[in-house]
């Protein structure tokens, strides 16, 4: 078979090339960033502005196209949901870059960590439209790439190359099962894009390599037994990054996740789906709130944390089937911004360079009641309790869990929450109980973390409060 | 005007920003006061003859998810609601400190927002916005109890928080099932109150373990009765008392006890009153043994606190008892029981709050012959004592003699055994009186807060205190103190005396309740 019967000519329309507008502006922009960061004068500041621009201008471009359309012959679809995604990861991306002026220069992240942002971002938008396989690869090693290089960045630590190179070897392995997986797929179905492979017959490679597929974006998702990577690389990138990937890249991957196993959910090879993904939901879910358990460093316990969570997502994965899985879509964007809020808070109550203790954030309550206000609201919306934007995404995935029948799978879920209530009421224990500790200086509130959290805790509230439109918005969908 | 009830204390503390700290209390107060006002209107504007839910406020809040902001009150959320807002300010009179305490802004928001959830429990017809409600009420209770506790503190109230936790999850796993069975059956997502009723909930005696009603009822009725607390989900409830705040101890005593009760009564036995029979037996059992074990447990108990705590142990199985009763008398019983008990713990509470704030000790051996210096006290803690223990003529009489009464008539060795509970809770009570306020202490100890007044025992200080005993002196009740205990007193005596003024409210309704149930 030759390369023009893979990828055939595909006229473009000025609508599709439209809705290509955004990745393209990201591409540029992003390469602009990078060219000048670096200037020897302010570059690091340019290329961060640069950024910043090439946010907005994306974002803009995004918000003016809402019609659902295909583009480049169904390799793309997008749409209303696709552009509210993107547009949600915009957010994310844009206070990354906020948390990522705030760090400290001796953490001597290099000035490129901006265009890196970008084209991190840039792959998961196409990753998030893509409804191709191959396109879906690419769209992973984009973001994945980029995400590499960000956490090996800290220079001056060890462990931060270290977790680089667990990730990247790892990752590795992961993109070739997801690509193992496509080529049988592919082999056994003649296609690549998704809603075609959901009508083609049920065959056991076809079957084999749903599998595979699966497989590999579960150890993007983090999901057990392919989350060993995860506390490491949390502890050795720096906040800001941290935030990044546990909001973003876990929001992305979830997204394709449910778009593959929606079409893999069409026909009988769903039920080997469904099981793998039952099992891996019970011992993500268990091994996640249980591991957090014994953990003693804060990045750690967010990191077995967002195993936890994503075990929670599975579920609702699952529980959508083949259809669209408002839930999921919108569990992600509550959780990413209580998990970048809480990573942003971090940075204000416990900056510097290693993964600190719990202790260290003793007393802080008094001294930075701001910031200790907005980790606990994101604590709480984690763990689900009410007026949090954590609850109705928590309500909205369990509930679709327990309506399409998979009660026991919820009601692990829940019990394992309780484990997950208890390691966050250790952190707000600390914030507001205990002592100040005189071994950890107050640290100052800087502004990037300060907007970044400010927004968090009104998103979060009032997600909380009044989710009826944004919940009906995607219902819609 | 529901609303206003509910949400006028959460107002009150987003306004505190603008308030100084130091007349953030009377501020609380005056709220309080004004929380009271409101719910004094809604009892005279209250229909007695209608057991239908009044005064209801249906908005959509989440129109695809079928859930709606739904206020109402029928008559037995009204007592409720009306003890809740009673107590309020007879918390803030009873439990003012000699000296402001640390972050008393803070304090002031947390017991606000309490208030805000207490109200929201009682008065929601929506299952999802009682969730809501039953949630929002953990987190300031976590905060008073964690900040401003005793010495053990933080273990004590992430125990409590845990443990409520547990259950409420399982139940909200319930009301997602009941929304999926609602859209089956009605049609329709919703979580309304008045609409899930209509359901159809299979249950099939044969095997009623899998059947869903009883799998509902379960999940339920487990959040319910750890909230209670009923044997043997209530070991958090003694750690909770004492290391709260006395603040947090008389609302957690009085009302978010209640709400436990309160859930069964709206929610278990109207929802599922076939697995509420089948499972009858079993939390009756229960009930029982907590209402012995619990007055065991207060027998052996030297912390004056802790002895009341299991005291409310005991004392909250009469409700669990007469509730699964299936008899109309007793249910009626129960409710009584649960305003008259958070009367009367209220009172002990706030008694046992006044002797640490002068005396810093809880140990009953510490203390004696207090009435010599503190009559008006010994008048106040007699008087809640004896609604405790049932004296005919007080309130407690009232609540605890008509559950048995009710019990009676269904299984006399039930009633019988939980008699003895009355027997047991006098022995207790008293004992605690005697060795407070009349009995001689053998173990000196000073009022710390009016040093002048201790004089009387201060000759033998420095010498061995061998077979000496002691009168501890401390200094009687503040104006403020002496106006919170005269209010309750004057409740128990007026509730003691003529319950249909109270209760003759909730009449229609539990009737209405007790037809509907097939009760006896």
């Amino acid at each position: 078979m030759s390369i023009t019967e893979l990828f055939p000519y595909i006229p473009f329309t000025d609508d599709g090339l439209f809705a290509l507008v955004p990745l393209i502006i990201l591409g540029c922009g992003g390469t602009l960033s990078l060219m000048l960061a670096p200037l020897e004068k302010k570059g690091e500041l340019i290329s961060r502005l640069i950024a910043m621009a090439t946010l907005l201008a994306s974002a803009i471009t995004l918000c003016l196209q809402s019609e659902a359309q295909q583009v480049v012959g169904g390799v793309l679809l997008v749409g209303a949901k696709t552009s509210y995604l993107m547009l949600a990861l915009h957010v994310v991306a844009a206070f990354a870059l906020f948390l990522l002026s705030g760090e400290d220069k001796k953490e001597s992240l290099l000035a490129e960590s901006s265009p890196l942002v970008i084209y991190a971002l840039c792959g998961m938008c196409l990753l998030i439209s893509s409804h191709h396989l191959l396109f879906q690869f690419i769209a992973i090693e984009i973001m994945s790439l980029a995400i590499y290089v960000l956490v090996t960045m800290r220079r001056t630590h060890k462990s931060s190359a270290e977790a680089g190179m667990k990730y990247f070897i790892l990752g590795s392995i992961a993109s070739a099962t997801f690509l193992y997986g496509s080529a049988l797929i592919y082999g056994s179905t003649g296609f690549f894009t998704l809603p075609e492979i959901a009508l083609a017959p049920t065959t056991v490679l076809k079957t084999a390599g749903f599998v595979l597929v699966i497989a590999g974006l579960l150890f993007k998702v983090g999901a057990v037994p392919f989350h060993g990577w995860v506390p490491d690389v949390y502890e050795g990138s720096s906040l800001p990054v941290t935030g990044f990937m546990a909001a973003a890249v876990k929001f992305a991957a979830f997204t394709v996740l449910a778009n593959v196993a929606a079409a893999g959910f069409a026909d009988e090879t769903g039920l080997v789906i469904k099981w793998i993904l039952t099992v891996a939901a019970a011992l993500t879910m268990a091994w996640g709130n249980f591991a957090a358990l014994t953990q003693r460093g804060l990045k750690r316990l967010l990191a077995y944390s967002s195993v936890a969570h994503t075990g929670y997502l599975i579920v609702g994965v699952i529980a959508a089937g083949a259809t669209a899985g408002a839930p999921v879509a919108l569990y992600l964007i509550f959780y990413a911004f209580a998990t970048l809020g809480a990573f942003a808070c971090l940075q204000t109550l416990a900056p510097g360079s290693d993964d600190v203790p719990i202790e260290a954030l003793a007393g802080r309550g008094l001294t930075h009641p701001f910031t200790s206000a907005g980790l606990t609201l994101f604590l709480f919306g984690m763990a689900g309790i009410p007026m949090t934007a954590g609850f109705i995404g928590k309500y909205l995935v369990f509930g679709s869990g327990v309506t399409s029948g998979h009660v026991p799978l919820v009601v692990l879920g829940v019990l394992t929450s309780v484990a997950a209530v208890y390691y966050y009421l250790r952190i707000v224990v600390s914030l507001y109980m205990k002592p100040v500790e005189s071994g950890h200086p107050a640290p100052a509130l800087k502004f990037g973390a300060a907007v970044v959290t400010l927004i968090c805790m009104a998103t979060t509230i009032y997600y909380g409060l009044a989710p009826a439109n944004i919940i009906s918005f995607f219902e819609k969908l | 005007m529901l609303s206003l009830i509910v949400f006028l204390p959460t107002i009150a503390a987003l306004l505190l920003f603008f308030i100084p700290s130091s007349v953030a209390r009377k501020y609380a107060f005056g709220v309080s006061i004004a929380s009271f006002l409101l719910a004094l209107n809604l009892w005279f504007s209250f229909d007695t003859t209608s057991a239908a839910m009044q005064f209801s406020e249906v908005i959509p809040w989440i129109p695809t998810l079928g859930i709606h902001y739904a206020l109402g009150v029928d008559g037995i959320a009204l007592p409720l609601v009306a003890l809740a807002a009673f107590i309020a300010p007879i918390a803030w009179l009873g439990t003012w400190p000699q000296e402001a305490v640390q972050k008393e802004k803070f304090f002031v928001a947390c017991a606000l927002l309490l208030q805000t959830g207490m109200y929201g429990t009682f008065l929601a017809t929506d299952l999802f916005l009682f969730y809501f409600f039953w949630e929002i009420v953990l987190i300031p209770m976590f905060f008073l109890i964690g900040i401003w506790g005793g010495q053990n503190r933080i273990y004590a109230t992430v125990k409590f928080f845990i443990y409520t936790m547990i259950g409420s999850l399982l139940m909200l796993v319930a009301i997602f099932w009941l929304a999926g069975m609602a859209k089956e059956q009605l049609g329709t997502t919703t979580t309304l109150m008045s609409d899930l009723a209509k359901l159809s909930l299979p249950f099939n005696a044969a095997n009623p373990w899998m059947s869903p009603q009883a799998l509902l009822f379960m999940a339920f009725t487990l959040a319910f009765v750890i909230k209670v607390p009923m044997i043997p989900f209530h070991t958090w409830l003694p750690d909770a008392h004492v290391q709260a705040p006395t603040l947090g101890s008389v609302f957690l005593a009085a009302v978010l006890l209640k709400m436990g009760t309160y859930g069964i009564i709206r929610i278990s036995l109207p929802f599922f009153p076939e697995a509420s029979l089948w499972a009858a037996p079993v939390l009756q059992a229960l009930g029982c043994v907590g209402i012995l074990y619990g007055a065991f447990c207060a027998m052996a108990q030297d912390d004056f606190k802790k002895l009341v705590a299991y005291s409310s142990v005991s004392h909250m199985g009469y409700i669990v008892v007469g509730l699964f009763s299936f008899n109309t008398i007793a249910i009626s019983g129960s409710l009584y029981q649960m305003v008259n008990h958070g009367i009367a713990s209220a009172g002990l509470f706030i008694v046992v709050g006044m002797l640490y704030e002068r005396l810093h000790t809880r140990d009953l051996n510490k203390f004696g012959q207090l009435a010599k210096s503190t009559p008006m006290m010994a008048v106040a803690f007699m008087i809640m004592t004896l609604s405790s223990v049932a004296l005919p003529g007080t309130n407690g009489f009232v609540g605890e003699f008509t559950i048995l009464l009710g019990t009676f008539q269904q299984s006399i060795v039930l009633a019988g055994l939980c008699g003895l509970g009355v027997i047991f809770g006098a022995v207790y009570s008293l004992k605690a009186y005697q060795k407070v306020m009349l009995g001689p202490s053998n173990v000196e100890v000073h009022g710390h807060w009016h040093a002048h007044a201790h004089s009387d025992a201060h000759d033998d200080h420095g010498h061995g205190h061998g077979e000496e005993t002691f009168a501890v002196v401390t200094h009687d009740m503040t104006a403020k103190e002496i106006l919170a205990m005269s209010l309750l007193t004057v409740f128990v005596f007026v509730v003691g005396f003529f319950p249909e003024t109270f209760f003759g409210a909730s009449k229609v309704s539990l009737e209405a309740l007790a037809t509907a149930l097939g009760a006896k």
